[in-house]
């Protein structure tokens, strides 16, 4: 596909989601803005994993991206939408605080220090209540929230700039020196590119587009809470939906996170009386699914065109 | 050509390094005058590699002074060194196994000063060696260990060297494409690249060196021409005397094999 293509269609995905949640009923714009979140978590997860950068602390970008947006409307009572840049800021902040203290730890050690760091987080808001209303949580301020449909509009235009962050970088030359990362940071810094450079680039990207997922959210539910703002769950399913759609792809987390809604809303909708039941059988799915299918949804449409490697003579 | 006749490429004076405390190598000069060949050789664990690290910047310099091409570059980091005209093809050849060979190579022509060249460095490194240009698309962790040599070379041809460092091209390759992998180190020497050579593979390795320094125990022992090295005492009796001591029938035959491929490299 030529780039001007790719635009012209990237154009017409942002009107479609501009236009299309105040077209549908209420049920569909919580489907929408459930996979939207879902989506710009699951691009910024799978941005990193592709540079060997395995993350469990996802959901400290999300709950620092909620916290800031709710705080920042809070005090100086701007319209919702202004509050997405402390939440980036704040989120790229700490991208490259993580990228700069673990230094050169990798997989396993670099994904416990993130797993730690977000948890660090979430004590954190818990202990000043002063700033964060601590365990009793934080409204936000209710004439501020947008309508349920400028919301989702507003998160769906999110999706697609992510989306196309995520395709534009992965046709770029960082894209190799970033898998390559994947490979062998010793070997990549013998080719002349600073390992440490592309780390901190590539999580304080990832920190931000988290961030919004988290600011988004917090708009959606009107009230944030610890707990909830830095589940462990939002980590999680930051990679299961790349993993499920196809890790390392640009249409990985697209797959994945349609295909996630769509298993925990059928789980939901058949086993929902029965506690636990639902979660039991959309873990059985997500579990054939990576037995089945290791290279995710991408990765069974490849095997059935058989399509070869993309040539690189455009490079 | 003697390294005096005009500006050392790459001078190292009284370099220590190592790992923690232990010191590998120890007060080590060495220096690579413009288009020379000079290789490096050593048993295992002479501290031929560690030195090579130290000189790609992989390894911090404990002590000592690394001049290249007029710029002191003690302190400089590796991607750095790479862009001022290092380039490593390093032990084990380490290519990247699930990228196609060129993507490696574009990789290996990342750095600032190379990007112009790189089509012509690809036209170069395909010419080079054939084989890669007919595995073009296939993902470098499939090819043999041969191709993958030859890539690793070739990757590091791609950052437009003005000193090109390769360590241990032989290392774990048949005889035939050793001498392969040899034949092309002499054509890019031929072309003009200034290279830095280390070997355990001290026959071969002589074959396209013009100068060697010999390493033991992290220490320079031994240094001179070419030929005075092939037919010095002391390499034969350290690289295939210590061997004699073991097991005779063995080595006889492993002489042999030696022998015809230090010849069959002489018709090359």
């Amino acid at each position: 596909m030529s780039t001007t293509r790719v635009v012209i269609l990237l154009g017409v995905l942002l009107a479609v989601a501009v236009i299309v949640p105040h077209l549908l009923p209420p049920v569909m714009d919580d489907w929408a803005i459930r996979f939207a979140t879902l989506l710009l978590i699951a691009v910024s997860w799978n941005l990193m994993a592709n540079a060997g950068l395995i993350s469990l602390g996802h959901s400290g970008f999300w709950g620092l991206g909620a916290y800031s947006a709710g705080l920042f409307a809070n005090v100086t009572q701007l319209p919702f939408w202004v509050s997405i840049f402390p939440a980036m800021a704040l989120g790229a902040a700490f991208g490259f605080c993580l990228a700069f203290i673990t230094g050169r730890l990798r997989g396993l050690f670099f994904a416990i220090a993130t797993l730690a760091m977000a948890e660090a987080l979430r004590v954190v808001a818990l202990m000043v209540p002063a700033l964060t209303g601590g365990a009793e949580g934080l409204f936000l301020t209710d004439h501020l929230r947008p309508s349920r449909e400028t919301l989702t509009s507003f998160t769906l235009a999110l999706t697609v700039a992510a989306v196309a962050i995520s395709y534009f970088l992965s046709r770029s030359r960082y894209h190799y020196a970033l898998r390559a990362m994947r490979d062998s940071e010793a070997a990549v810094q013998m080719l002349g590119v600073n390992p440490a450079r592309f780390r901190i680039g590539i999580t304080v990207l990832s920190g931000a587009m988290a961030a919004t997922a988290g600011m988004v959210s917090a708009w959606y539910t009107g009230y944030l809470e610890p707990g909830a703002a830095f589940d462990l769950k939002i980590t999680i399913s930051a990679q299961i939906a790349p993993l499920f759609g196809g890790l390392y792809t640009v249409a990985g987390p697209v797959f994945g996170s349609m295909a996630l809604l769509v298993v925990s809303e059928v789980t939901r909708l058949h086993f929902g009386n029965t506690a636990g039941f639902g979660l039991l059988a959309y873990g059985i799915v997500l579990v054939c699914g990576v037995m089945f299918m290791p290279g995710g949804i991408v990765g069974l449409f490849r095997k059935l065109r058989r399509r070869p490697r993309a040539s690189m003579e455009a490079v | 050509m003697s390294p005096a006749a005009s500006p050392p490429v790459l001078e190292l004076q009284g370099g220590f390094t190592g790992y923690g405390d232990s010191v590998v190598v120890n007060d080590v000069s060495i220096s690579v005058g413009q288009g020379e060949v000079v290789c490096l050789l050593g048993a295992n664990g002479a501290g031929k590699t560690t030195l090579m690290r130290a000189i790609t910047g992989l390894l911090p310099l404990m002590q000592g002074r690394l001049v290249f091409r007029g710029e002191d570059i003690s302190k400089m980091p590796a991607h750095d060194r790479v862009r001022a005209g290092i380039c490593l093809s390093p032990e084990g050849r380490q290519v990247f196994p699930e990228l196609t060979v060129m993507e490696n190579l574009v990789l290996g022509g990342f750095n600032k000063r190379a990007r112009e060249f790189r089509q012509r460095n690809l036209d170069r490194v395909f010419d080079l060696f054939p084989r890669l240009s007919e595995r073009k698309t296939q993902a470098a962790g499939l090819m043999s260990g041969g191709e993958q040599q030859m890539l690793a070379i070739a990757r590091a041809l791609m950052g437009e060297p003005k000193l090109l460092a390769l360590d241990e091209p032989s290392l774990g390759l048949a005889p035939k494409i050793v001498l392969t992998v040899f034949d092309a180190i002499k054509t890019i020497a031929q072309s003009g690249i200034t290279i830095l050579l280390v070997e355990q593979n001290t026959r071969a390795a002589l074959t396209v060196a013009e100068r060697g320094y010999v390493l033991s125990a992290g220490k320079i022992v031994h240094e001179g021409s070419a030929r005075e090295l092939m037919q010095s005492e002391m390499i034969q009796k350290a690289f295939i005397g210590a061997i004699y001591d073991g097991d005779k029938k063995r080595v006889t035959r492993r002489e042999r094999r030696l022998a015809a491929l230090a010849g069959k490299a002489d018709h090359a």
